[in-house]
């Protein structure tokens, strides 16, 4: 093979290693994305920092951090009482949002927990449903 | 062939020099002005009585003094009024110490608001209520002035929260005329306000 011929083609395939790399992060839980953007980016906001001592940030949470299971059924049964997050006290009740289905909420959940500057792993779906059939506690409805 | 190149970049760089001078140093006056005998009255802020989170009564002459920056929400909102808020706190951390600039928010849903849980919930946003108030009265005052400052509301059950409204900030002078407005949810517009913001400081400063 002649070598102009050779250097194309490794171009080639750098190139679309690479393309399929940044698809691929630009992919993933893009519809727990777009979900959460519509659902909860009100609140939440797009960065997911919240708003003041009104809306609780979902970006660098603490509470997140040490409720990762909770996650789903807040989602679906909303969350109400005295929370504390990153030593800010909130008690304005969120309402659960029930059109979200179990998939729906699996996607978000998981776009959450890797998005910003959250590093909090990744949930199965087993975890999802385990999570919306149970009551964690401290969590009153 | 080289002269016309050389004539066409130095043409370029003038349009370029243009806009950055393009800044205008007045603001315009914005809404439906009246033209009558030759004479042009222009668009103003109608006369309101309001109350704010601490039952103070609040009207137009309140503001004669300042520019104020004025948005419609309710507390209860879960659509785009957080968003709004977001912004409006941009706006408040920029010209906390501009004494020339006061921030009123009024509710759409007087009912729910009264002063006690505006005042709860400027406490929440950590907002200090002589820079920015809190404004309810009643609801067909506050729905009729929301269009006043082109904020469009419809009650409609199948929105969010039961009310649908527009997101606008709006910007008035000290003479009640609105000079700039942005869309509320839309940080790159709230960016430019800012900008437009500074011009009418700029005017204000500038007359004495
Ligand atoms: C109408 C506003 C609103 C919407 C929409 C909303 N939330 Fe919330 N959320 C809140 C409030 C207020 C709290 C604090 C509740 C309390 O004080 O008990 C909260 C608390 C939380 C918490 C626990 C505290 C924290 O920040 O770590 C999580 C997690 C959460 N919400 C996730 C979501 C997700 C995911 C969605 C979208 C599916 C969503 N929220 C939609 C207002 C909202």
């Amino acid at each position: 093979m002649n070598t102009a011929l050779r250097t194309s083609l490794i171009l080639c395939f750098a190139i679309y290693f690479f393309a399929n790399l940044m698809s691929c992060t630009d992919g993933r839980f893009k519809q727990g994305k777009v979900l959460y953007e519509y659902h909860c980016a009100s609140c939440h906001m797009e960065d997911g920092t919240g708003l003041a001592e009104l809306y609780p940030p979902v970006n660098g949470s603490d509470y997140l951090m040490n409720n990762r299971e909770k996650l789903p059924y807040i989602m679906r049964y909303g969350i109400e009482g005295p929370l504390t997050v990153n030593g800010l006290e909130f008690d304005i009740p969120m309402s659960g949002i029930p059109e979200l289905s179990a998939v729906e909420i699996s996607n978000i959940t998981n776009y959450i927990l890797s998005a910003w500057t959250n590093k909090l792993g990744t949930m199965s779906f087993e975890e999802v449903m385990e999570s919306l059939n149970s009551n964690p506690a401290g969590i009153n409805n | 062939m080289k002269k016309l190149s050389i004539l066409f970049v130095l043409f370029s760089l003038t349009l370029l020099s243009c806009q950055d001078s393009n800044l205008p140093d007045k603001l315009p006056f914005i809404g439906q002005h009246q033209y009558i005998d030759g004479d042009t009255i222009l668009y103003k802020i109608p006369s309101f009585d309001l109350i704010n989170q601490d039952e103070e009564s609040i009207n137009n002459n309140s503001f004669k003094d300042h520019i104020y920056i004025s948005d419609f929400f309710f507390t209860s909102c879960p659509s785009i009024c957080p968003k709004v808020k977001k912004q409006m706190l941009r706006v408040y951390d920029k010209y906390e110490n501009e004494d020339i600039i006061k921030m009123v928010s009024h509710t759409l849903d007087p009912k729910r608001d009264n002063a006690e849980i505006l005042k709860l919930y400027s406490s929440n946003l950590g907002v200090d209520t002589k820079k920015w108030m809190f404004l309810t009265g009643d609801k067909d005052e506050l729905r009729e002035l929301a269009l006043k400052y082109f904020v469009a509301v419809v009650e409609d059950e199948e929105a969010p929260g039961g009310l649908d409204h527009s997101g606008k900030i709006v910007v008035v002078d000290k003479n009640g005329h609105v000079r700039a407005f942005a869309e509320g949810t839309d940080p790159d517009d709230v960016t430019e306000l800012m900008k437009e913001i500074d011009i009418l400081i700029n005017e204000y400063s500038s007359e004495d």
